[in-house]
């Protein structure tokens, strides 16, 4: 063959490769189309036919750290749940408080003596699963409790949440019952407004979704239901060891081969970060988490046909991994599409609209059943449901959606014309983007403590997107895990601003 | 101990028949969904 041949052929290799990479941008898109279809599923494939009205003794586990400003206020509306009272005790385990957590949850024991206890821990700051297990433990000791409710101190159970979650347990292959978390703060900003349509889309439809597979990756840390059973199964304890618990616990509990309810109708108020550092280190934790389960369960990813659990689905796995891996898939669909740009500009121009108009339409179909699912929100956060990809990318879909609108119709009514230079760059600039974003996003979390950060961030945020900036936290992760750095946990500051 | 009582076992049956019918309504508003994908699809095609 002669040298000529050879470069044709490496010619077209690297063509290929390029695609390859470009289609990796489309597997996350892909899988969330799979996902968002599988939801109307849910209408007939769910657990709510072997529920009944069911109220075992439940022991609810409030594992407290400086928690004096909201405690009190959390003990108080548990007790008031639309519950069978003498089937309801209050744990709180305070790990060592340095401020007046002890003495008020004292004085509410002392008020509610046989419903509300007070477990110390004299040495704490383990993090969240060891301050747990103290209480777990001394519950466990006795017979009275026949399920064990996991809490966050600073969560609000809405009056019948909890009878809502204990009617599945009446099926005794059910181990474990998760609610709905919506985002309550008192007094919304930009960053809550995003975590608020964020939690309809992986709760209240993703979740959902995942009762359909039959597998749930996490039931939420801050509204988790177990029954007694469930819990002893695993070793009786939450498992300790990594930074994500609620994940560990949720996994350990399907490999026992216990099934997991997401009850979408049992709605718990919680105050989420009102600042992008606080989501940073918040989700920072929870990626880092992700990152040590995807290792320790290692052998059970994309085994289908385990009798036992359905980890092991295709579709779950693939779910799992679109979020895990999704910052590498970006990177690499830009670098295949910066790659075609080079070689062949109309082969780049033809992928670059399939992968666009399949995201655009994925995102838009995503979003508006969001918005359906949980109306206070979608009235609160329909800016913010708007422009979660971000403003920029918001406008590259519409640019891929509707072929010259942006690149020649626009300037056209100003009476310009792009030039072919302006053509290049615009084009590479847009095939790039989904990388910068990132960028972007990490930008925003360094200005924010700035002077002019109180208004450059959320702009920011706005136009780069929160996908990207949960991309770019994600990224992080992945950077701290390969350093090994110090992986203390490091609790979510909150004030006490839960809507009433 | 004290057992549920008659209406509060009612109540949860009640609340439990209402949460399952509501699921119904995924369907509608995946179709809801669907439509406004169509038209948009639709649109594309005839003017761009």
């Amino acid at each position: 063959m002669t040298p000529e041949t050879w470069l044709d052929i490496g010619y077209n290799v690297l063509v290929v490769v390029l695609l390859v990479l470009v289609a990796t941008g489309a597997i996350p898109v892909v899988t969330a189309l799979i996902h968002f279809l599988a939801i109307p599923l849910h209408a007939v494939i769910n657990h709510y036919k072997k529920a009944e009205p069911y109220f075992p003794n439940v022991a609810v586990m409030v594992p407290a750290w400086n928690e004096g400003a909201v405690v009190g206020t959390t003990i108080e509306r548990l007790l008031a749940l639309e519950y069978p009272a003498e089937r309801l005790r209050v744990y709180v385990i305070d790990d060592a408080s340095t401020d007046e957590t002890p003495q008020v949850v004292a004085a509410k024991a002392a008020e509610h003596a046989r419903r509300v206890f007070l477990l110390r821990r004299e040495q704490g700051g383990q993090g969240k699963a060891h301050t747990l297990n103290h209480g777990i433990r001394i519950v466990l000791d006795e017979p009275w409790a026949e399920a064990i409710l996991i809490m966050d101190a600073d969560v609000i159970f809405t009056p019948t949440s909890l009878r809502r979650m204990t009617r599945h347990l009446a099926d005794p292959k059910v181990g474990a019952v998760s609610a709905y978390i919506a985002e309550g703060s008192g007094d919304p900003n930009y960053m809550t407004r995003f975590i608020a349509i964020e939690y309809v889309l992986a709760q209240l439809a993703s979740r959902r979704a995942q009762n359909v597979l039959g597998a749930h990756a996490c039931l939420a840390g801050g509204a988790q239901l177990h029954s007694r059973e469930n819990l002893e199964a695993i070793g009786g304890a939450i498992p300790t060891g990594t930074l994500a618990e609620d994940t560990l616990a949720t996994f350990e509990s399907q490999l026992h081969g216990r099934r997991m309810v997401f009850e979408p109708h049992a709605v718990v108020l919680a105050e989420e970060p009102g600042t992008i550092d606080a989501l940073w280190k918040q989700r920072l934790r929870w990626a880092r988490g992700n990152v040590q389960v995807s290792s320790i369960y290692r052998k059970i990813w994309f085994r289908p046909g385990h009798g036992v659990h359905h980890l092991g689905n295709i579709a779950f796995g693939a779910s799992w991994f679109s979020i895990f891996l999704l910052p590498f898939f970006m990177i690499l669909s830009s670098i295949g599409l910066v790659g075609l740009l080079l070689l062949q500009s109309d082969l780049a121009s033809t992928v670059f609209r399939a992968l666009w108009v399949t995201a655009a339409l994925t995102y838009i179909f995503s979003m508006l059943i969001g918005v359906q699912l949980d109306g206070r929100i979608a009235r609160l956060s329909w800016r913010e449901a708007f422009l979660f990809p971000g403003a920029i990318s918001f406008v590259v879909m519409i640019a891929a959606l509707f072929p010259g609108l942006i690149e020649e119709q626009l300037p056209a009514a100003f009476g310009q014309r792009l030039l072919p230079e302006g053509y290049f760059w615009l084009t590479l600039g847009i095939y790039v983007w989904i990388s910068v974003a990132m960028l972007g996003a990490w930008l925003a979390r360094r200005v924010e403590k700035t002077r002019v950060g109180r208004f450059l961030s959320p702009l920011l945020v706005y136009l780069v997107g929160y996908g990207p900036l949960l991309c770019a936290i994600t990224f992080d992760s992945y950077i701290k895990e390969w350093r090994k750095a110090d992986a203390s946990w490091i609790k979510t500051e909150k004030t006490g601003r839960v809507m009433s | 101990m004290s057992e549920p009582t008659r209406s509060e076992t009612g109540e949860a049956r009640e609340e439990l028949r209402r949460d399952r019918r509501w699921e119904y309504l995924l369907i509608a508003q995946a179709v809801f969904a669907v439509v406004i994908i169509a038209a948009i699809v639709f649109v594309r095609e005839a003017f761009f």
